[in-house]
This record gives structure tokens, C-alpha cells and sequence, in this order.
């Protein structure tokens, strides 16, 4: 890491030139789609053209940084004392990725051509597609946490605005809506760990954090919080349990979307992050992390092999596979970790892809209806097959290295303890479920044919990526790693090792094809009942969390209304009996007591006037007795 | 020309008596005056904005003149000054009322009655808002304070719907409430401090702030060894009254009730100004007033000030989720986000005091936005029931396209300005445990929960109400009613989303005002908060 160069550079003109046309040429794309309507051709063709010009230029402009690797460091904003910057990392690690990322889009936005042909909004579609495209690239490239973390959201608001691209259909909307919400949860996690790190470090470059602690001690409980609120951030993102629940839904989106972001990009940005921080987490987190692995690869491979809809079993397949990745990180396994997730990108975008064809010329995702594919659609089927291989792990596909290498470290240094005993055996679900959907496609189709459309948009995606998923694609030889383009750590395998997972492979291959009961997977039984309904995790979820949380919120509403406004209208009306009561008093007791004095004074006026008679002898005749009274009181 | 703050005041007012002046039957001229003006305003504030940015710190455009010179006999003079300026916390506040001030000109389009008493008061409230942020005497903010009132509640009772009458009545009363408080205060704050210059008792509201300007046995003074009310120094109680006056304004739990009647009632403009601006108030009072003048009582309650800020994010965001009136969820979400600002002043960390800053001026673009669009579409179908629509975006596509861009920057998505703001009033939120101990960890944890829960209203409010297939409560009359964005409207929230966008992505923009006059106040409030509150406790042993 030290030998690192670093430029601080004051714009980003200076690596303008792979930036601009990488990242800002998909964008300006992305605003115009937004806007403008154009027509399928321009739109399609200008898609291509943004993803091939970002191609080029990687190799052109970022490959020769590779070496070694660079951070570039631009000022963006400063608060206290602190400065945010935004920092890229340019090393092996991001040009690899991005390479998959780009050549997977290239793919999926060729394959779209031919499985969005006609769709309204169509241009919309490419415009969230290239937007998807540029924030998952900056994610890539970005080695600030702040950063990573607006793209990390970014590419969540891509995917939801896929999700639910067919905004008049009630699943989709309800799916893009839990997929967002429950990434929130994860968010927070992430917001959580950018809090605890600036709070302990003042900086939020993972370099400069990485440089840090090569002078402090590694064990402050801050890294404990960070590194275990940065695993919920992992686990929302990358699918897995007990956060998972949104991937499955998640598939009524278009299925190139599937492929791109559910599959091959999106969904591994957990586990891209953490291959750049697990340096700093402790011990209990990495353990943390493999018990989510463990349990998300077994569960996710259960419920896969029972589900019907092709694209389902293939979204619990995308959260085993990861879970496999986070495995391998979790036992230290970075860079086989990596190269699974490389692997397994343009295995699982061929299955998807794949998928694609045979959903939209049978108009269903149901796998029992999905027979006659080899006959149908042979060169789908034939990559189909060659995917699934590479998924099962089997000789001559390039995943036959990443699954080996992991399975191998983890039972070289453990043994065969609890875990490595749960990772074999999804080792053998994952051929059973897989082998499902092939039994099925292989299967002669009783109705006549339909005819079939062929065009190069639906059939060179799915060729090539099925090519990177073999062993050519990253090795000289098929049978021991000779990579010759990039570089990893070695990890020998033993031949006799390898021979045993294929065996376990193939055994479970066989079981499917011997045990009618696994082909069928019949919902009476109420073991696949269970399974099938994900064992329920959801209908809990809306129990504990969604139900009770709608009802406080109704209870807040009332009391609002009637408790806090009510005691401010009561405070109100209060004033106004005040204000009532002192009108009745004003107009009663004060003025009734000013009244009063002025009825008193008119009695008495009345009591004196009748003395007044204005007759001389009456007032003579009073003048005597008053007298009288007087001299009757002196004596 | 050093006088930029007094035009910037004036000029409304010099519109508001020509406009005056003109008969009534020149309807058409009233608001194109009104635009115009406000344009202007905002110029001359974006003007001034990037003057301040050459030289970020201190007071900037000082204005100083003797206004009220008064011989109350036995009670000495009363001194009271016309003294204008701003710093890095007001300016930002500055531009962005001007500019909503322009932008509600523009969404008035739809007042039809009395359209020159309407721009008149529009006017008259212009200048009073440009007025409270630029006074630093505290008789002269209370004048500016008291006159925005005034022309807000005819604003809403005159102009709005049909429980108007209610509305602007409570309206009116919750603000008189608080700011014959905060007027008796004032006047105690008044014979408490003496102008160092002359002698003289003073109405600065830079001496009030100086520990030293206080004479000796005043009520209000540190020194003062009896100042006790209930066994608590008569400070605290100062402090208390002028935080309930401005925390109406924001408004935070429990004191919020009034803005849910009046936002509802209130025509579009009118809710724009009450959310975009006039909420805006009650935290720049809180920053400037409050915690300037009292800053040991702010820390002494800052956990108090903490939690009700914590209680008003997630109180708002449960309500705004079971709303059931766009409207009302609107103004419900805008308590939440309010709330932030309370949480990130509370935490007197830098993060924390820019964050809320940077969350007022977002939310005060935010808020104009979503209070526009909501007005749009009720100026089409004079109907805002949630349930009422379903699947606007077939009809709507442009309108829902803003919708999704404003809800998406409310809830908080990186690249948007609401973003920021949230996140730094929370990194604030959660340094305070490590940097002064005022607020525990756990608020900045609840805080977020708010986000999430903001999230969960605004998605859900999207897929309810934009997406699936449409379906509208007036039928095929609505589906002839609900057309899309016309000119007016796009000029109106083109503005607004580049706004959200460009300060989402460069903050620096406001960043760079307010960070070292907010660096310099949270010093400086800590500093004096611990002195104080130390020379108190041993004079009054509270």
C-alpha cells in the first residue's frame, strides 16, 4: 500500500480524459433519455456507443495507471476543520471490476434490443440503464467512504427505477418499493459506520484510515461498531440474510435488469466494499460475517430448489453465490473472493440472459412450461448449459477456480467443521436446483412448435458472456490457474480435492435425475410448502415491523389530532367560557352592581319625593315633630 | 453603495405604496410589479452572496443609525438602533428567502380575488422576512418579527380554503403567544445591558451576547447573585421563553399544530412562504437569539433541545406516514425535517450547526417544491385525498417526474441537497458525545430512524398515488382534467430542481459561507456557555 503514488489533483480534468468519456459520456446520455423522446435506433445504438467508448477508454487511458496503483485526491468541501475530497483508487482491483461491469452492460444493453424491442418509454429504460452504469462506476472508483456511500444509494435508486420500469404493474411497484426501503435499512448501517469512523478519525479516505492505523492500535471499539454496522450495510445491499427478502421480488423487473443489477453488478457491491475495508475488522466480525454467509448460502439454495419461476430460483442462486463470496472473505480470502465475484458475474448474467430468451418466446417464467428449449432455442440452451456448469463448479468454466480455491481454503485451514459441512452441503443444493431448470428445458416439449425468433441482439450476448464464464477467459489451462492477465494470490488446489466437489456435484446433478420427487417439488408437501413461501421470513417481517408500525403511526395521528390539538382548542375554548363567563359577570354582577346602586338611589329618590309635597303645612306640621323629637332627646 | 441591506428592505415597501396607489382595475399589473421586485431582491441577495463569499467571516454590509431616541424620565433614554448586517448564518438564509419570495410571486397565478390588497401584503411580508434576517438590534427584529405576522394572517384568512378563518386565527394566536414572551424578555434583556460605548442601556443584540455588558445586579446579569426564579436562575427562564417563541415558529413538537391547519388551508403561494421561509424563523432565532444570548442555558438544556428535536423528526415521520391528505403529509414531513435542525444546533459541534444551516436552506427549496407541485395538481382537480388518485404518472408523466425528484431529495438520496443536510446534522448529533458530551449517541441513531421512516412515506405516497394503473375518483372527467406541466409550472420547478441537484452535489456552495462564522459561534458559545455557567453556579448555587 505505501508504495502507492498519490496526486492531489485541483479539478479532475487531470484524469478528464478517461473520466469524461467513462463517466460523463453515459451521463449526458442518461439526462438526455430523461428528456427527450428519441427514437428505439438512436437511443440503442447511442447506448452502445457511450459503454463501448468507456470500454476503450479503460484500456486506453486506465490500465497503464494500474500499475502501481494510484489515488487521485480533489478537494470537494470543507466543514470544521475538516476536509471532504473526493478520492479515486485506480488499482488491479477496480480495473477488473470494471471491466466485467462494463462488458456485462454491454451485454445486457445488446440484449435489451432484442427484449425491450417495442416497449413504451423504451428510451427511459436505456437512460436508467446508463445512469445505473455511471453510479456503479464512481462506486467502483471511489475510495472515500462519503463517496461510496452516495453511490452505494445511487445505484439502490437505479435498480429501484428498474425494478418498477413497468410502473402500471401492482407487483412491480410493490417490489422497487420494499427493494428501496429495505436497502434504507442498510443505508443507515452505512450512515452509522461514516459517523463512527469521522467521529474516530476525522477523515473518511479508507486510505488515509488504512495509514492511520498502521500507527494506532487496531483494537478501539470504534472499529468493533463500524466494521459490524458496515456488515448491515453488506447484508441490505448484497441480498442476504435476514435482509434478502427483497431480491426475490425484485425479479418483476425486466430480466436484462436481473441480470445487470440483481446479478452480475449491483448486488456485489457488498462484497466489493468489503474487499476494500475489511482490512481494519476484527476478529468477531469476520465471524459475524460467516455466519451470514453460511446461513444466506443454505437457506437461499433451500427455497431455490423448490420454487417453479426460473427467474426466483435464479435470484436465491445470486444470494448463495454471494453469501459463498462473503465466505470467502471471512476466512481471509480476499482475492478468491474477488475472482468468484468476477466469475460468477458472467455466469449468472448468461443464465439470466438465457432465461430472458426462453421467458419471452414461451411468455412464461414457470419452469415446467419451459420444455423443448434444446430443440427451441438450441444456442440458448447450449449457454444455458455451459452457465450452469460453471454455477455447479464443474472443470473447464472459469467459476471452477474461484469455487475450488474458496472451498479449498476453507476446509484447509478449518477442517471439516460445522460451517465447511453447511458449505458442502450447498454445494450439493446448488447442482440440485440448477439441474432442476436444465431436466426441465432439456425435456421434449407435447405442444407444436412456436416459431422462434433469431437475432443477433438476443444471441451474442448471451454467446459471449457464456465464453467468459469458461476457463479461457482467465486461464491458460483449464485444470490449474495460469492467469495471464491479471493477478491474484496463488492457491493451489489438490487434484484429488477437486475431484471429490465434482463428484458431490454430479451426485446431486444425478439425484434430480433419478428422484422424480425433487423434479417435481410438489406444494402439498408441506416441507416445500415452507420453502417455497421463503419460509415465511416476509409474512413475519410484515407482523412484527410494517403492522405495528402503521398502527403507532395511526395512534400518532389521533392522538395528535384530538390529544395535542385537542388540548390547544381546549385551552382556546377555555379562553372563550373565560371570556363568556366574564360577559355574563360584566353584564350581571358589575353592571347589575352599578344598576343596583342606581335602583337604590331612585327608591330612595322615590322614599324622599313623597316628603316632598310642596305643601307649607305638611312641612310645618314635620318641622313640629322634629322639634318634638329633638326636645324629647335633650331631656 | 453600503446600503444594499436597506434596499433590499425597502424596496418591497416602495412597491407595496405605488402598487397601492394604482386602481384596482389594473388587476394585470399587480403581479408582474411583484415579480419583478422579487426578482430583483434575489439579485441584489445573490449579489451580496458572492460578495460575502470573498471574505467568509464577520459581520459584512453594516448599516448603523440611530432610530428611536426617547426621554423616559426617571427611567433613563430609550436607545434603539437601526442596525442591519449578516454574517455566514444569515446570508445564505438572505438568498434563499428572496428567491422563494420570487418563486411564490410567480405560483400566485392562480389568486383571483383582490389581486392588489393580495401583492400588497405580499409586499409588505417581503420586506419584514429580508428584515428579521438582517437586524441585529433586538427591537428592531421584534418590529420586523411582529410585521410579517400581520400580513401572513390576512395571507391565509382572506385567500385560502374553507376553514381559513380557523387557521390563520391559530395561526396568529401560537406566534402572539410566543412573542409577547419574547417581547417582555427583550425589555428585560433592555435594562440588563449597557452599551460599553456610551452608558446606555441597549437594544444590540452583539452586547446582549458579551457577559460583560451586563450591569452587575440586573436580572439578567451572570454576575448577579439573586437572580433566581423557582431556584433556577432568571436566566434560564429567558432562555426558555425565547426558545418556546421560536420553536413555534419551526415549529417542534408539541407546539406544531398550528402549521398542519395552516399549510392545509393556506393557498399554494402562501404555503410556500410559511414552509419555504417563515419556518426558516424559528431556527436562525434559535442560533442567533437564543443561543447567542444565553449560550450556558442552551447548554445546560441542550439534551432537552436534543430530544425534542429527536422527537419532533420521529413524530413527524410517523404522522406524515399515516396521513392521508398530501398536503398534510407534506407539512407532517416537514416538522421531521425541521426536527434535524433543532438536533443539529443542539449538538453545538461544527458538523451539526453547518448541517442544520445547510438543512434550512434544502428544506426551504424542498419544501417550496413539494407545496408547488401539490398545489398543481389541486389546481386541476381541487382534490389532494392520497386515495383519490392512483397512477398520475400516465397522465402526469413531466409532473411526476418532479414529484419523484422532490420526494427523492426530501427522503434524502445522495446527489440531492436533503442529503447533506441530514447527514452532517447526524455525524454532528453523534460527535457531540465524543467532543462536548451534550447529546448521547443514541439521539443521532433515533434520528435516523426518521429517515428510514421518510423514506417508507414518500415511496409508499409515490406507489399510491403515481404508479399502477390509473384510476382517479372523478373518472373520465378527471382523466380530461389532469393535463401536464404548462410553461408557468415548468419555470417554477425547473429553478427549484437545479437547485437540489447543484447544492447536492457541490455543498461547498453553502458551505463555504457558513462555515467560518458557524466555526467561529460554536467556539465562542461553548467558551462563554462553560463560563457562565460556571461564575452562575457558584453565585447562585442553583
Amino acid at each position: 500500500m505505501n508504495q502507492a503514488i498519490t496526486y492531489q489533483v485541483d479539478s479532475l480534468l487531470q484524469v478528464l480524459d478517461f473520466s469524461a468519456i467513462g463517466f460523463l459520456l453515459p451521463l449526458l446520455f442518461f439526462i438526455l433519455f430523461s428528456f427527450y423522446r428519441f427514437s428505439e435506433r438512436i437511443v440503442f445504438w447511442s447506448a452502445i456507443a457511450a459503454i463501448l467508448a468507456s470500454y476503450g477508454s479503460l484500456f486506453y487511458f486506465l490500465k497503464p495507471l494500474v500499475n502501481p496503483h494510484q489515488y487521485y485526491i480533489l478537494d470537494w468541501f470543507s466543514i470544521a476543520q475538516s476536509k471532504f475530497q473526493i478520492t479515486l483508487l485506480i488499482d488491479d482491483t477496480c480495473f477488473l471490476v470494471l471491466s466485467m461491469i462494463h462488458l456485462v452492460t454491454l451485454m445486457v444493453i445488446i440484449f435489451s434490443g432484442y427484449y425491450m424491442k417495442a416497449e413504451l418509454r423504451f428510451e427511459k429504460y436505456f437512460a436508467y440503464i446508463l445512469f445505473f452504469f455511471t453510479a456503479m462506476f464512481g462506486l467502483v472508483l471511489s475510495n472515500n467512504l462519503f463517496l461510496t456511500y452516495i453511490f452505494w444509494e445511487l445505484v439502490g435508486f437505479a435498480s429501484y427505477a428498474l425494478i418498477g420500469f413497468w410502473r402500471t404493474k401492482d407487483s412491480a411497484i410493490l417490489a422497487n418499493k420494499k427493494a428501496f426501503i429495505i436497502n434504507r435499512i442498510g443505508d443507515l448501517g452505512f450512515l452509522a459506520a461514516i459517523c463512527i469512523l469521522f467521529n474516530q478519525f476525522q477523515t473518511l479516505n479508507i486510505h488515509s484510515i488504512e495509514v492511520m492505523l498502521q500507527t494506532s492500535p487496531k483494537d478501539l471499539p470504534a472499529l468493533y461498531l463500524a466494521s459490524f454496522a458496515i456488515i448491515i450495510a453488506v447484508i441490505a445491499k448484497s441480498a442476504q440474510f435476514p435482509l434478502h427478502v427483497w431480491l426475490p421480488d425484485a425479479m418483476e423487473g425486466p430480466t436484462p435488469v436481473s441480470a445487470l443489477i440483481h446479478a452480475a453488478t449491483m448486488v456485489i457491491a457488498g462484497v466489493y466494499l468489503l474487499l476494500r475495508i475489511a482490512f481494519f475488522f476484527p476478529p468477531e466480525a469476520l465471524l459475524f460475517l460467516k455466519y451470514i454467509a453460511i446461513i444466506s448460502m443454505v437457506m437461499a439454495s433451500l427455497f431455490a430448489i423448490v420454487q417453479q419461476d426460473i427467474k426466483k430460483i435464479l435470484a436465491y442462486s445470486t444470494i448463495s453465490q454471494i453469501g459463498f463470496m462473503l465466505f470467502a472473505i471471512s476466512i481471509g480470502n480476499q482475492p478468491f473472493a474477488l475472482f468468484h465475484l468476477l466469475t460468477h458475474a458472467f455466469f449468472k448474467a448468461a443464465l439470466f440472459l438465457t432465461a430472458g430468451v426462453f421467458i419471452h418466446e414461451n411468455k412464461t417464467q414457470d419452469i415446467r412450461n419451459l420444455t423443448g428449449a434444446a430443440k427451441q432455442q438450441p444456442i440458448a440452451f447450449i449457454a444455458f448449459s455451459i452457465a450452469a456448469a460453471a454455477l455447479i463448479g464443474l472443470p473447464f468454466t472459469a467459476a471452477y477456480f474461484s469455487k475450488e480455491a474458496i472451498l479449498f481454503s476453507a476446509i484447509q485451514q478449518h477442517g471439516l467443521d460445522v460451517f465447511n459441512i453447511l458449505l458442502l452441503f450447498s454445494v450439493l443444493l446448488t447442482s440440485i436446483y440448477i439441474a432442476r431448470i436444465w431436466f426441465y428445458l432439456f425435456a421434449k416439449k407435447d405442444s407444436s412448435n412456436i416459431p422462434q425468433a433469431k437475432s443477433v441482439a438476443m444471441n451474442l450476448p448471451i454467446v459471449v458472456l457464456a465464453m467468459a464464464s469458461l476457463f479461457a477467459a482467465f486461464s491458460a489451462s483449464p485444470f490449474y490457474l495460469q492467469a495471464f492477465w491479471f493477478t491474484l494470490g496463488t492457491e493451489t488446489i489438490a487434484p484429488m480435492f477437486s475431484i471429490g466437489i465434482i463428484l458431490l456435484s454430479v451426485a446431486g446433478v444425478l439425484a434430480v435425475k433419478f428422484i422424480p420427487a425433487i423434479l417435481l417439488m410438489d406444494e402439498k408437501n408441506a416441507i416445500v410448502y415452507f420453502l417455497k413461501n421463503g419460509a415465511f421470513i416476509d409474512r413475519f417481517y410484515a407482523y412484527l415491523f410494517v403492522k405495528p408500525i402503521q398502527q403507532i403511526a395511526a395512534l400518532l395521528k389521533w392522538l395528535d389530532k384530538h390529544i395535542v390539538d385537542g388540548i390547544v382548542n381546549g385551552i382556546a375554548n377555555f379562553a372563550i367560557v373565560i371570556a363568556n363567563f366574564s360577559d355574563w359577570f360584566d353584564r350581571n354582577i358589575i353592571d347589575g352592581l352599578v344598576n343596583l346602586i342606581a335602583l337604590f338611589a331612585k327608591r330612595m329618590g322615590d322614599i324622599i319625593r313623597i316628603t316632598q309635597t310642596g305643601r307649607v303645612q305638611t312641612y310645618f306640621l314635620l318641622a313640629l315633630m322634629l322639634m318634638a323629637i329633638v326636645v324629647w332627646f335633650i331631656y | 453603495m453600503n446600503n444594499w441591506l436597506s434596499v433590499l428592505i425597502f424596496l418591497p415597501i416602495a412597491a407595496a405604496l405605488i402598487l397601492l396607489l394604482l386602481p384596482k382595475r389594473a388587476s394585470n399589473v399587480f403581479r408582474p410589479v411583484t415579480i419583478v421586485i422579487s426578482l430583483l431582491q434575489t439579485l441584489i441577495a445573490a449579489y451580496l452572496y458572492t460578495q460575502y463569499l470573498k471574505n467568509p467571516q464577520g459581520y459584512h454590509f453594516v448599516e448603523r443609525a440611530d432610530w428611536i431616541n426617547l426621554n423616559l424620565g426617571t427611567f433613563g433614554r430609550l436607545n434603539i438602533d437601526y442596525f442591519l448586517a449578516v454574517d455566514g448564518l444569515s446570508i445564505g438564509l438572505l438568498l434563499l428567502s428572496a428567491f422563494v419570495m420570487f418563486i411564490a410571486a410567480i405560483a400566485s397565478n392562480e389568486i383571483k380575488k383582490d389581486p392588489k390588497a393580495y401583492y400588497t401584503l405580499f409586499l409588505l411580508l417581503s420586506a419584514a422576512i429580508m428584515g428579521v434576517f438582517c437586524a441585529l438590534d433586538f427591537f428592531l427584529f421584534y418590529v420586523f418579527y411582529e410585521l410579517m405576522l400581520l400580513p401572513m394572517y390576512f395571507l391565509i384568512g382572506m385567500w385560502g380554503g374553507p376553514n381559513r378563518e380557523y387557521a390563520s386565527i391559530k395561526f396568529f394566536l401560537y406566534t402572539l403567544f410566543g412573542s409577547i414572551f419574547m417581547l417582555l424578555v427583550m425589555i428585560g434583556l433592555y435594562f440588563s445591558v449597557i452599551d460599553p460605548v456610551t452608558g446606555e442601556h441597549t437594544f444590540n443584540m452583539l452586547y446582549m451576547m458579551d457577559a460583560a455588558n451586563y450591569t452587575k445586579d440586573s436580572y439578567f446579569s451572570i454576575f448577579s447573585t439573586d437572580a433566581l426564579l423557582f431556584n433556577y436562575p432568571v436566566r434560564f427562564f429567558g432562555f426558555i421563553v425565547l426558545f418556546i417563541a421560536f420553536a413555534i415558529k419551526i415549529p417542534t413538537i408539541p407546539l406544531h399544530t398550528w402549521l398542519p391547519d395552516a399549510h392545509v388551508e393556506a393557498p399554494t403561494p402562501v404555503s410556500i412562504i410559511l414552509a419555504g421561509v417563515l419556518l426558516k424563523i424559528g431556527g436562525y432565532g434559535i442560533i442567533r437569539i437564543c443561543y447567542g444570548i444565553f449560550p450556558e442555558a442552551a447548554i445546560y438544556f441542550s439534551y432537552w433541545i436534543g430530544l425534542i428535536g429527536v422527537i419532533s423528526i420521529l413524530y413527524g415521520a410517523f404522522i406524515a406516514l399515516a396521513s392521508t391528505d398530501l398536503k398534510r403529509m407534506i407539512a407532517y414531513s416537514s416538522i421531521s425535517h425541521m426536527g434535524f435542525v433543532i438536533l443539529g444546533i443542539a449538538s453545538l459541534t461544527s458538523e451539526g450547526v453547518n448541517g442544520a444551516i445547510f438543512q434550512m436552506i434544502s428544506h426551504g427549496v424542498l419544501s417550496t417544491m413539494l407545496f408547488y407541485l401539490v398545489g398543481v395538481l389541486y389546481l386541476r382537480v381541487q382534490d389532494r385525498e392520497i386515495a383519490a388518485f392512483r397512477g398520475l404518472a400516465q397522465p402526469m408523466p413531466r409532473y411526476t417526474l418532479f414529484v419523484v425528484i422532490a420526494f427523492f431529495a426530501s427522503l434524502g438520496l445522495p446527489g440531492l441537497s436533503g442529503f447533506i443536510g441530514e447527514a452532517f446534522t447526524l455525524i454532528g448529533a453523534f460527535k457531540s458525545a465524543s467532543v462536548n458530551a451534550l447529546l448521547p449517541r443514541g439521539f443521532a441513531i433515533l434520528a435516523s430512524v426518521g429517515i428510514l421512516i421518510g423514506a417508507a412515506y414518500f415511496l409508499w405516497t409515490l406507489q399510491r398515488m403515481f404508479f399502477g394503473a390509473p384510476r382517479f375518483k372523478g373518472a373520465q372527467e378527471w382523466h380530461l382534467k389532469l393535463k401536464d406541466l404548462t410553461a408557468t409550472e415548468y419555470l417554477v420547478l425547473i429553478p427549484l430542481a437545479l437547485i437540489t441537484i447543484l447544492l447536492g452535489i457541490f455543498p461547498a456552495i453553502l458551505f463555504d459561507a457558513s462555515n467560518n462564522t458557524i466555526n467561529a459561534w460554536v467556539h465562542e458559545t461553548w467558551i462563554h456557555g462553560i463560563a457562565n455557567l460556571k461564575s452562575m453556579q457558584s453565585l447562585l448555587k442553583f
